[in-house]
Order: C-alpha cells, then structure tokens, then sequence
C-alpha cells in the first residue's frame, strides 16, 4: 500500500476527469433529453415515433459500441477527427440522452392532464404552460432519475478508456503497470464507490426533498 | 466510400460467430447472475446481522462501480498470484457477479412484494418455510420479478461486448476485428449495432410471450 501514496494525487486527477467527461455528457444530454421528451409527449405522431425509435436503438446497443462508432465510424464518414474526448463526451451524451428523454417523458406524463386544461383555460399557450406549470412540477420525477443516469455515466465513462482516453480506471491501470500491484485498482473502485454511492445518496435526498403530499 | 452492401456476406462466418459467442456468454453470465442474486438474497435478508452487512456490502459495491473494473482485476489480479483464466470465464465471472447485485435486489423485492397472507395461510396449511418458499413464494415471485429480470439479462447480454478487451471472440470483439482489416467502420458497426437491436428484440418477444402465456392468466393475484 505504501507504493501507492505517490500515485495518490494521479488517481485523484483521474477521477476528477471522470467527473468532469460525466458532468458534460449529462449537460448535453440534459439538453438532447428535454427536445426529445417533449417530442415524445407530443400530439404530432412522427414525432413520438422518432424518438421512440432512437430511445429503443440507443437502448439496445451497448455503449461501446457507440463509443467505438463515435471514434472510428464517424470521422470515416464526416471527414472530421474526433479526439478519444470529443468522441467520448458525443458517445456518452447520445447515449444518456436515450435515458434521459425517457425520465424527462416521465416527468411530463405525471403532471395531470387537467392542470393543461387548467391553463388552457387562463389562456396560457403551450410554451407557457410547459414553462410555468408542467417544467416544475415534472422537475419533481426528472431529478431523482437525472441522478441515476448521472451515476450510469460516471460507470460508463470507464469505457472510454477502450477508445484511448485517459480518465480514473485507466489511470489506474497505468499506475499498475508501475507498481505491478492490483492495489492501484482496488484504490480505483473505492473512489468509483465514493462518486457513485456519494450521488445515489444525493438524488434519494433531492427525491425527498421535492416529495409533497401524502406525509 | 464506406459503405459496402456486401459487407455483411463477404464476414457473415464472424458475425454469426461472434453473435453466438455473445449469446453464449451472456446466457452463462445470467445464470450465474441468478445464482449470485439467490444467495445474495438470502444474506440481505438474514437474521444475523453479520450477514445483512455482508449483503449489503455485496450489493453496494458492486452496483457502484464500473464492470471493466471488474475484468481488470481478474485479469491482473489472477496474473498477480499466477493463476491463468481464460478469457471467457473472467468475463462471465465479472458480468454476473456484478449483475447478481442487481438481481439481488429484484428478488428481494419480488419477496417483499408477497403479502404476509399467503406466508400465513401456508403455514396453516403445514408447509414448512423450505417448502411455502418453494411452491408459494417462489412462482408468485417469479411472476413480479419477470419484468425487471427481463431488463436485466437484456443489460447482462449488452454488457459482454466489455468481453472484448480481453479477447473473448464475441460480436464486438470480431467487429473490431473485421473493421480492422476492412477499414469499413462505418458498414462493420452499424452492422454490429444491428444485430444487437435483433437480439435484444427477439428476448423482448419472448418475454411478453411469456408473460402472457403463463403469468397473464394470475391476474392480480398476489
């Protein structure tokens, strides 16, 4: 264990950049997650079949595979080089967007069709309505879930290593291939732990937060 | 161009392998996921303190960390201590230890989600615990948990393409392969992205089959 002290402020710096690729994929995926929900709650039928067609795809095909088609397959077809970090940050965004769209749906789907109707009534259009009545109330299903996603991307984010870019778990093993101890590994899960159940923690205190009624 | 329409015929010998491979290990990680979660279960629902931490532990951890962590560890550290393990086995080792966590918790829940009724009116009928588990509890659990233990081999069987870093010929790992020699990227994933929207589609067939040949007809029992 004493080899590893030195290498403890590299695992750290690791596991920082694991933060910071997650924090930016949920970002964008926040933003992808949102276009998508309201497409999927939509009156306009095509709409509501586009985004159940890429939430279905993106669910069933495994991230690295996305990952590896972000970093070879695209730049092939775009004629643009994507770093093993742009490609990372696209794979993971894309990826938990799919997810994302499905708790911002949630969200939406659990404000009552009447409190629609409700401002239908007071005059208030769809942007209106969407802005001022539903958003907050479906904060209340979306948070929660927004923190569940967050820690399949910290998770998630390992796979990138695959493709090349240098964050905790491949920091990690770099470190091992040092020392020649698993040590560094082990020292790897346990902040992969700390992130992980530390965020699980934080989106089970923000579910009771939002909770009302019924206490 | 990078698209070639024959791609597929021209590699069909690796992809149909490496969908088999994937198959294969994922239908093997499953089941030893179910037994994982079985025993995990009953250490999460002990009587003895010791043994709830333990499956607690179990649980925590292993749902709060990444699964190539897992093959890493394996990999290196079977090496450390000059045990050789073939790539196939520590892939499944990992994928369903892992995925026992999360079975772990589907079961339990399918228990918890028995009411006390039925426990009771066993015992009065003379089954003994052994016994009402096995022919009360543990149909009407299967019923509850077959949803979530639907999702959760369809997320064991997208998990072994991390079998690919360690070499098991599976579906990604003989993409890769063809990518390499063909440079075709483009045509070889979306292939690859294709057979697995196919395999994940026909389990969910046969789930909702199943769901409504046998559980359909329970109603709301329960």
């Amino acid at each position: 264990m004493n080899s590893l002290l030195p290498y403890f402020g590299v695992l750290l710096k690791g596991a920082f950049v694991t933060l910071e690729l997650s924090a930016l994929a949920l970002l964008f995926s926040f933003v992808i997650g949102t276009l998508l929900g309201m497409g999927a709650t939509s009156r306009v039928t095509p709409l509501r079949v586009i985004v159940k067609l890429y939430v279905e795809a993106v669910r069933s095909v495994p991230l690295l595979v996305q990952l590896f088609f972000a970093y070879y397959a695209l730049p092939l077809v775009l004629g643009v080089n994507l770093s093993p970090y742009g490609a990372a940050t696209l794979a993971l965004s894309v990826y938990a967007g799919a997810f994302m769209s499905e708790a911002v749906r949630s969200g939406i789907e659990s404000v009552g069709r009447d409190q629609w109707a409700a401002a239908r009534s007071l005059a208030m259009g769809y942007r209106l309505t969407m802005l001022y009545i539903v958003a907050p109330q479906a904060l209340r299903v979306t948070l929660p879930a927004a923190s569940g996603i967050f820690i399949d991307l910290l998770k998630g984010a390992s796979l990138t290593s695959i493709i090349g870019f240098v964050e905790l778990l491949q920091t990690a093993v770099n470190v091992r291939n040092v020392t020649f101890t698993i040590a560094p590994l082990l020292a790897a899960g346990v902040l992969y732990f700390i992130m992980c159940f530390g965020l699980a923690r934080v989106g089970y205190r923000i579910e009771r937060a939002l909770q009302y009624g019924g206490r | 161009m990078f698209y070639n329409p024959w791609l597929f015929l021209q590699n069909e010998g690796r992809f149909t392998s490496g969908a088999g491979m994937t198959l294969l290990l994922g239908a093997s990680a499953v089941a030893l996921s179910l037994v994982c979660g079985f025993f995990g279960w009953m250490l999460k629902d002990s009587k003895l303190y010791a043994l709830r931490w333990l499956g607690n532990a179990y649980v925590e951890s292993l749902r709060n960390t990444p699964t190539l962590l897992y093959v890493y560890l394996i990999y290196f550290g079977l090496a450390e201590v000059r045990v050789q393990v073939p790539p196939f086995t520590s892939a499944m080792l990992a994928l369903g230890v892992q995925g026992g966590a999360y079975v772990t918790e589907i079961i339990r829940g399918a228990f918890n989600a028995i009411r006390e009724e039925q426990r009771q009116a066993a015992r009065a009928l003379g089954f003994r615990p052994l016994k009402s588990l096995l022919y009360i509890e543990l149909p009407q659990m299967l019923r509850i948990a077959f949803p979530a233990l639907g999702n959760q081999v369809v997320s064991i069987l997208l998990g072994t393409s991390i079998a690919s870093v360690v070499a098991v010929p599976e579906l990604t790992y003989q993409s890769q392969i063809i990518g390499e020699s063909t440079y075709q990227y483009f045509g070889v994933f979306s292939i690859d992205a294709i057979l697995y929207i196919v395999i994940v589609q026909i389990i969910g067939v046969i789930w909702r089959t199943v769901e409504r040949a046998w559980f359909a007809k329970w109603g709301t029992t329960v």
